[in-house]
């Protein structure tokens, strides 16, 4: 297993901070990003003062440049960059440079050329308070560039010479020729920059003069001669989904499109006033902001394309590697602080990071390490994963767990010592130890909660196909390895292993696309095949419902999932032979995503998953087939219609039913596992053999005693039944409070008298601390005068914190202790 | 936590066990690996505590909220 330090240096290569493509191109490296943001903000002197600051000459430069930045632009219509700075500059005329208030510095520069390159140079120098003396041998200054311009223009950049070089001391001698180097030593210079002598040309010689004031800088302070540093490339990398997500959200193919959340607004309602004023050689302001407000800030993009956490917290790769380390160091959360403690607990584990970044970064991987370390270390919130934990325990537990193998007569094979058993015999195992099975199906925890009939179709269809299927119903440990859990996560693999050793050791048909990874990567030596490409293989053809024929729908592939998945295809072909109209989702078929169920984010900030379900629901209009119950769940919660491809296979009216609340969902799992008893159990004593399903419909409540009881489930025969009303159901789903606790909590509280009676409602109140959390109830007992014998709750709630009086009741401390601390 | 008393609302609450009627006294908490202190209603006897809704998911859940980032 990868340790969090592997993870680390990966993220040395981070591309995010390489220059945009024009700043690159720039012979300034101008900082485009920075100007147009100012533009947009409609700070113009400000945006102006950054390009001057860049340039020198801003007038001058704003004439001549060549403009490489429009070549380098990745838009079709490049930004123009060369007009917003015209434009800035042109109405700036009035703003004076700086003047540095700093002591002059020894140090004698002789500059030979008053060219740009010279000029740049020497300004550069003296604005350093240097001794700058210039020797041009022409009358003038400016150099071939100025000359060769307009009257009109060449008189302006002169101008814009004349006005930076105001608040400097720099001497210029005009009509000289130069002295020699050693002339130029007797005079008492230090150093002489020949600009003439360098063969740059324009904008690039005026470059070339800020980089060589920066080199005698150097020298100065260091007596060492640095070569400019060459920052003419960019290892920036623009994803090339950006472009489809362009298209997708119907810009008309314009590139510049992309998601990046803008960061200003445009300024619509000005537009047309703006154009209207707008002049041949400048933009008008309220078109220079739309012009800026086109860019697109260039930088490798891929993570705040595809990363919903990155994109959500707007923090960059390296910000949390950083959060993550220093949340994970050993040490007292006492003296150091833990920034990354909640963040950790919001990535879902989907893998596009990883996938689409061009430098493989692995921020999942990493986080997921950084969860494992605080799990070792005992500072891992446990609130953020106990529910799921507490859900895997009871989908692994002996109400819910199924191992049902088949025994067949194959060739070699021996057959189980049992005598009692008939050739086609059939049995729940987990006693039997039959090589033979070929397939088991394993559905994984979700169906089987939210829609056991739907697993027990699919099975029975399954074994349509194939007689001898078996079935392993149980957790793949994902909830134990996304809570950083890593001995549970052991054990619920090595349960896995157990069971499926049980049943013969089958090639296992996996339909949750979370469980077919967590069984490739833990348990590489078990055979997994998908039961879409299995079904898609032996299964001819299904009819869907015809009211499922009337729209068009996008298969939602789910993130465990990636491009040349053969379960991908299976499951489109399985819903075109179903006879439904199948489109293309573009991005998530690229890239898929997660739904914001997987790595259960819900707890630590349910608004995150609650957002990334509704992103992933928004791309696209039509309804979506999903082969992950998880994805189906969650758009159906946000309101998006959804079905599982087994449900449009297999699946019956009851799917149109409301989500379960999480009671029902245990209830269901432990339905199913009797229906499962009832259907194929044959080998079982009679008594636990008796048909679950009655003419199709649910096992009614009384026969709950059936099942096998366990601590604190409703099953386990209390001597009271409750009344809940409808709206606390609903609360204690959206809380994740069980009706399990509800009933534990009251058993505990009538048994033993702890409870608070308020006189004036007659509702008695009590708490149970259950696993960690500390779970109230308020009911009223049956008034037993009018008949009514149920206790009617009338509120639910929890909380995380736990009471240490609690120790009093569990014997770990007296009541005399506590009123002596 | 500890300056909370006014957010004890009056209740008139009975402790069954012991029959006594509960007063806002400082009971102690745990979350996470720390312990605080905070008045709640709780019988004189036998120290039980009632903690209402209101408490639990406000200032509790603020509490829990606090410590989960810290």
């Amino acid at each position: 297993m990868k340790k969090l330090e592997d993870y680390l240096p990966r993220f040395e290569a981070c591309r995010r901070a390489e220059p945009p493509f024009c700043r690159a191109k720039c012979p300034f490296h101008f900082d485009a990003s920075g100007f147009v943001d100012k533009i947009c903000k409609g700070a113009d002197r400000a945006a102006y003062m950054a390009y001057r600051d860049a340039v020198c000459f801003p007038r001058i430069v704003s004439e001549i440049c060549p403009a490489p930045c429009k070549d380098a632009c990745p838009l079709d219509r490049a930004i123009d960059l060369p007009m917003l700075e015209r434009t800035v500059t042109l109405q700036a005329a009035d703003i004076p440079p700086n003047a540095y208030n700093i002591p002059s510095r020894e140090g004698r520069v002789a500059i030979v050329g008053a060219g740009l390159a010279g000029l740049a140079c020497a300004l550069r120098l003296a604005t350093r308070k240097y001794s700058v003396e210039v020797f041009e041998k022409s009358d003038h200054l400016g150099g071939p560039e100025i000359d060769g311009l307009g009257p009109d223009m060449r008189e302006a950049c002169l101008r814009d010479i004349e006005i930076q070089f105001s608040k400097e001391n720099c001497e210029f001698h005009l009509n000289i020729e130069a002295p020699s180097t050693g002339e130029f030593a007797a005079l008492g210079f230090d150093r002489v920059y020949d600009a003439d002598g360098e063969g740059y040309e324009g904008v690039y010689a005026l470059a070339r003069g800020m980089s060589m004031a920066i080199v005698i800088d150097g020298w100065f302070k260091t007596g060492r001669f640095d070569e400019p540093k060459d920052e003419s490339g960019t290892f920036a990398l623009l994803h090339p989904l950006t472009t489809k997500v362009a298209q997708r959200r119907g810009a008309g193919g314009e590139r510049c499109e992309l998601p990046i959340p803008a960061r200003c607004a445009t300024h619509t309602k000005q537009r047309d006033r703006g154009r209207a004023s707008q002049t041949p050689d400048s933009y008008a302001p309220y078109d220079a902001k739309d012009e800026a407000a086109r860019c697109i800030r260039c930088r490798c993009n891929a993570c705040d394309i595809f990363c919903d956490l990155i994109e959500y917290t707007r923090k960059t790769p390296a910000r949390i590697r950083e959060e993550v380390f220093a949340t994970t160091l050993p040490g007292a959360s006492e003296v150091k602080h833990l920034p990354a403690k909640r963040l950790m607990h919001l990535c879902t584990q989907c893998g596009a990071c990883l996938e689409t970044c061009p430098e493989d970064i692995d921020i999942g991987g990493l986080i997921l390490a950084g969860r494992q370390q605080m799990h070792r270390y005992g500072k891992a919130p446990w609130a953020f994963h106990d529910f799921f934990l507490r859900d895997m325990e009871h989908a692994d537990g002996d109400t819910a767990r199924v191992a049902l193998a088949l025994w067949r007569d194959m060739p070699g094979a021996v057959p189980p010592d049992s005598g009692s058993q008939g050739e086609d015999a059939e049995y729940v195992s987990t006693s039997v130890h039959d090589a033979g099975t070929r397939y088991a199906f394993f559905p994984g925890c979700q169906i089987g909660a939210g829609a056991p009939d739907l697993v027990l179709n699919t099975y029975g269809s399954l074994r349509g196909l194939d007689p001898e299927i078996g079935m392993l119903l149980m957790c793949c440990g994902a909830p134990a390895e996304w809570a950083g859990d890593t001995e549970r996560h052991a054990e619920a693999l090595n349960l896995i292993r157990a069971e499926w050793g049980a049943i013969g050791s089958p090639t296992l048909l996996t339909a949750c696309p979370a469980c077919a990874r967590e069984l490739r990567e833990y348990m590489p030596d078990v055979v997994t095949v998908s039961v879409y490409e299995w079904l898609a293989e032996r299964m001819p053809g299904g009819v869907a419902a015809d009211s499922h024929k009337r729209t068009p729908w996008a298969v939602f592939d789910p993130c465990p999932s990636r491009p040349g998945d053969g379960a991908r295809a299976a499951v489109r072909t399985l819903a075109r032979r179903a006879g439904l109209d199948i489109e293309y989702l573009p991005i998530q078929s690229e890239v898929a995503r997660c739904c914001g169920y997987g790595g259960h984010p819900a707890v630590a900030d349910p608004s995150f998953a609650s957002i990334v379900a509704r992103k992933r629901a928004d791309e696209s209009g039509l309804p979506y087939i999903t082969w992950c119950f998880n994805c189906r769940d969650a758009f159906i919660k946000e309101g998006k219609e959804a079905k599982h491809i087994l449900e449009l296979l297999f699946g019956g009216d009851e799917m149109d039913s409301p989500l379960p609340t999480v009671s029902e969902r245990r209830r269901n799992r432990e339905y199913l596992k009797m229906a499962i008893r009832g259907k194929y159990g044959n080998d079982m004593n009679e008594s636990d053999r008796r048909p679950m399903i009655k003419d199709g419909a649910r096992v009614p409540a009384e026969d709950c005693d059936a099942l096998e009881s366990h601590t604190g489930g409703i099953c386990a025969a209390y001597d009271f039944t409750l009344d809940i009303p409808d709206a606390l159901l609903r609360k204690m789903d959206a809380e994740r409070i069980l009706e399990d606790d509800v009933y534990a909590v009251i058993d505990f509280t009538r048994r033993t008298g702890r409870r608070i009676l308020d006189p004036e409602t007659g509702v008695h109140s009590g708490y149970r601390k259950i696993g960690h959390m500390t779970y109230w109830v308020s009911y009223r007992e049956p008034g037993g005068a009018d008949g009514e014998s149920a206790l009617a709750v009338t509120d639910v709630y929890a909380h995380r914190m736990s009471i240490d009086m609690e120790q009093i009741w569990n014997g770990h401390k007296t009541r005399e202790d506590f009123l002596h601390e | 936590m500890s300056d909370s008393s006014d957010r004890v609302k009056p209740l008139k609450m009975v402790c069954e066990l012991d029959g006594a009627e509960m007063e806002p006294m400082e009971a102690s908490f745990s979350y996470l690996g720390r312990s605080f202190r905070y008045t709640v209603l709780r019988c004189p006897v036998c120290g039980q505590v009632y903690i209402p809704e209101e408490t639990a998911a406000g200032r509790m859940r603020e509490v829990e909220r606090a410590l989960e980032d810290k």
